[in-house]
């Protein structure tokens, strides 16, 4: 059993299979929402392992925030918005952009911590907590769960700040061990509450987190096996050392650049894998992204992509311009808009993304961006189909619908062919397949 | 005897309609009614819509906005519409309007984010499962939706801008939706056979659930496209709720599949100088609000639609010093239809028996739950309502 487990992470490749241009994509698509035509070279050129050495270092040392002092000076919710897709939207060559790893793992702890500005209210405090997942996002889980349960936001959107020693608020112990470290199944109603009162105290005045050991219960807790006078971090030590947690992290790494639909086994894998790597997770997804299960048959192109992938995709592959507040308003309207996840639980992805008002806007969404394609100097129409379609799915079959694409640029020669030709390709199952 | 559905969907056989009505069944005539969820965000004041012209302490409490009385809408002894209201004083006394006084629950919450998950989960404070069912986006709506919608997709429909209340949620899952008028055009340089290339029936797994996603969304747009077609007969007035109650009103018209529908008007939340503010929000609402009644009037639909009208909770007796007034508690309810027991129901307020300085509730909201549940929507209530209130006769 274990044996095939450890095959799942197995390097791809160790079997003869050829990192090409379709897998190069494929990697970048998961990774790093996409890539120009260059990137996408020079990573078919590095080859696999030195490409993912090379997206993890970055991702290490994501730089500084420009701009970010603005934020902490105006606050307001559009500006954190385009601040943050901005950031996923930046030009392949640049800085920001070789950190696009920690950007793409910045967003899927923003779904699993999934705190929302409706609550908080606060644009500042919500934009200090994502350049916290930012920051420690690809470092040891533990880290980041301890520095979590102590933000502001956090603390706001759970209800953390009223958990006191007298009138215990059990929000966020319960989130904490349901939705952030171990699942249901795994603890009783009475861990919820001895954790309740290990996170006690902690208050949010303003934008002030500190800790009133006034409020604190500082009495015997006992929780998941562990007992002892427990505050904040001890309770967060108790749950971590949990077995369930490992593999809850692991869930969310598979699902997020893996599969939409569960996949037991390699779920086990990987918690094995971040076991042995000290709940570092970069480390972690470096083993996962350089496998055989990343990149098996059945994976490829079969999830579908958040309206922030799509866009992204669009962006990097055709070179739009795009202007992040422009990008903020579509990704919103096709049911993702940043700091505003639908429910405790984050934004569902997978079917979810595929709601009928959502994919109307995703109609919406390709009509704009395709006006912002750029005309196809010196190609004729045909040609700048093929390219684009190559720079969109690079390696990949030609789609069933090309024909009636050709058909069509012939019987209604489009006065604007560019605009026209990038709807098709942007509206196109293809466009919204990761 | 056909009901209207199927005679819509026979009767429009030749046409483009059917194609797009693929989901629809025959349904019983109980299942033909809709209901129409209008959200007063903010906490409407109610005690200046509803004026208790009787009230010796309303006068003194208010000293500015009790001058609303002079030209008062007077329904009975002691009872009066605030002046913008005409067309719902109108219907009051033509028998199509219900008001239900006092609806609120315990323990009032007067936060507005808390009050309104309250209203929109029907989950009382001191309800184990309320702040879950927020947080994991269980709508009493939606669960009706869910409820009613084997036979018809989409059971409900939010008509506006941005991310609808929680109220239409369902297991974390949104409503259909569309925007106001203005950009249900699903616009698109490319031709029909392009497009029906694009969403040819595909492949398994997430390319399987595109197609399908596609077709979905091209048969909601198609709806809605086919709606904002229809002509109005009413005289509607400009504006953001007009626009919105005006698809609805088109979609129930053309019997299109959803029972629920939800609009939002906003802006109610007045702590300050709010006379003005308030009145131009109340003639907003009446006017679109008599716009649809007379609309499905002309086309012999309203007594097929009940319009609910709330908000998350009423303001303070007492005006504050600024001309406004503060989060209060319970408030007055209105339905509006064919089918509604026209007149007062439940208990006037009592200005001398307050609490905390508000209006107490007279009728929990899971009671007027489960009535439209039961009596209007024919569905068995999600939970009783609770012991010792009153039983709500609202449907005539």
């Amino acid at each position: 059993m274990s044996g095939r487990h450890t095959e799942l992470l197995l390097p791809f490749g160790s079997d003869g299979e050829r990192f090409g241009r379709a897998e190069a994509a494929h990697l970048l698509r998961r990774a790093v929402f996409g890539a120009s035509p260059e990137r996408l070279a020079s990573a078919l050129q590095a080859g696999l392992e030195a490409t993912v050495s090379e997206l993890v270092a970055a991702a290490k040392a994501p730089p500084d925030e420009p701009g970010g002092s603005g934020i902490e000076a105006f606050g307001l919710l559009p500006l954190v918005q385009a601040f943050l897709v901005g950031r996923a939207l930046a030009p392949d060559g640049g800085e920001l952009a070789r950190a696009r790893l920690a950007e793409r793992l910045m967003w899927m702890w923003h779904g699993h911590f999934a705190t929302s500005d409706h609550k908080v209210r606060d644009a500042v405090l919500m934009h200090r907590q994502l350049a916290l997942l930012r920051r420690l996002g690809g470092g040891d889980f533990r880290a980041l769960v301890r520095a979590m349960l102590v933000d502001g936001a956090l603390l706001i959107w759970l209800d953390g700040a009223l958990n006191t020693a007298g009138d215990p608020n059990e929000n966020l112990a319960r989130e904490l061990l349901e939705l952030f470290c171990l699942g249901r199944g795994h603890y009783s109603e009475t861990d919820v509450r001895e954790a309740a009162r290990g996170l006690s105290g902690w208050r949010v005045e303003g934008r002030r987190v500190w800790f009133d050991p006034a409020r604190f219960d500082a009495g015997e807790k006992r929780l998941l096996g562990r007992s002892g006078p427990l505050d904040c971090d001890g309770v967060a030590d108790a749950v971590l050392a949990h077995p369930a947690a490992p593999r809850w992290v692991a869930r969310r790494l598979v699902s997020t650049f893996v599969c939409d639909s569960p996949w037991p086994e390699l779920e086990a894998a990987l918690a094995e894998e971040l076991r042995r790597r000290d709940f570092e997770v970069l480390p972690t997804l470096a083993t996962l992204l350089r496998s055989r299960a990343f990149f098996a048959p059945a994976v490829r192109g079969n999830k579908i992509a958040s309206p922030l992938e799509f866009v992204a995709r669009a962006r990097h592959a055709l070179g739009l311009e795009l202007a992040p507040d422009a990008a903020v308003r579509l990704c919103s309207a096709a049911g993702q808009a940043p700091l505003l996840p639908p429910s405790v639980k984050g934004w569902d992805g997978g079917a979810a993304w595929a709601h009928p008002n959502a994919w109307l806007a995703r109609g919406r969404a390709a009509l704009e961006l395709a006006r912002l394609a750029p005309a196809p100097a010196g190609l004729e129409p045909l040609e700048a189909a093929h390219t684009w379609a190559e720079n969109l799915w690079p390696g990949q079959d030609r789609p069933a619908w090309w024909p009636a694409l050709e058909q069509s640029l012939r019987r209604a020669a489009p006065a604007a062919p560019g605009a026209f030709i990038a709807e098709a390709l942007l509206r196109a199952p293809e466009a919204h397949l990761v | 005897m056909l009901c209207r559905r199927q005679f819509l969907i026979q009767g429009l056989s030749a046409g483009v309609v059917l194609p797009l009505l693929s989901g629809l069944r025959a349904r019983p005539d109980r299942a033909d009614r809709a209901l129409v969820v209008v959200q007063l965000t903010g906490g409407n004041d109610s005690l200046n819509c509803v004026l208790p012209l009787d009230q010796e302490r309303w006068y003194r409490e208010r000293p500015t906005l009790s001058g609303v009385a002079a030209k008062a809408h007077r329904l009975s002894a002691g009872l009066g519409l605030h002046p913008a209201l005409s067309a719902l004083a109108e219907r009051y006394r033509r028998g199509q309007v219900a008001l239900l006084h006092g609806v609120g629950y315990p323990q009032p919450d007067r936060s507005h984010f808390r009050s309104l998950d309250i209203w929109h989960t029907g989950r009382v404070p001191g309800d184990p499962r309320g702040p879950r069912e927020a947080q994991e986006r269980q709508g009493w709506l939606g669960r009706a939706a869910a409820r009613l919608g084997a036979q018809a997709q989409p059971a409900a429909l939010f008509v506006g801008e941005g991310q609808p209340p929680l109220a239409f949620f369902e297991g974390g899952r949104a409503p259909a939706a569309v925007p106001g008028r203005e950009s249900l055009e699903q616009r698109t340089e490319l031709p029909e056979a392009l497009l029906a290339a694009l969403e040819q029936p595909g492949g398994e797994g997430a390319q399987g659930l595109l197609s399908e996603a596609t077709r979905a969304a091209r048969r909601l747009g198609g709806l809605m496209e086919q709606a904002a077609r229809l002509e109005l007969r009413a005289a509607w007035p400009r504006g953001g709720l007009s626009d919105r109650l005006a698809l609805v009103a088109r979609s129930i018209r053309l019997g299109l599949p959803p029972s629920l529908y939800g609009v939002e008007l906003d802006g109610f939340d007045t702590h300050l100088s709010q006379a003005r503010p308030h009145e131009r929000l109340l003639a907003e609402l009446d006017g679109a609000l008599g716009a649809f009644a007379a609309e499905l009037e002309h086309s012999g639909d309203l007594d097929r639609v009940c319009v609910l009208v709330w908000s998350e909770f009423g303001r303070r007796v007492h005006e504050n010093g600024s001309g406004g007034t503060d989060h209060g508690a319970a408030g007055a309810v209105w339905l509006l239809g064919g089918g509604v027991a026209g007149g007062e129901h439940g208990q006037r307020p009592d200005l001398e028996r307050l609490e905390d300085g508000d209006v107490p509730y007279s009728t929990d909201l899971r009671a007027l739950y489960a009535c439209l549940e039961r009596d209007w929507l024919g569905l068995t209530p999600e939970r009783p309502a609770p012991a010792g209130s009153a039983p709500l006769e609202l449907f005539a």
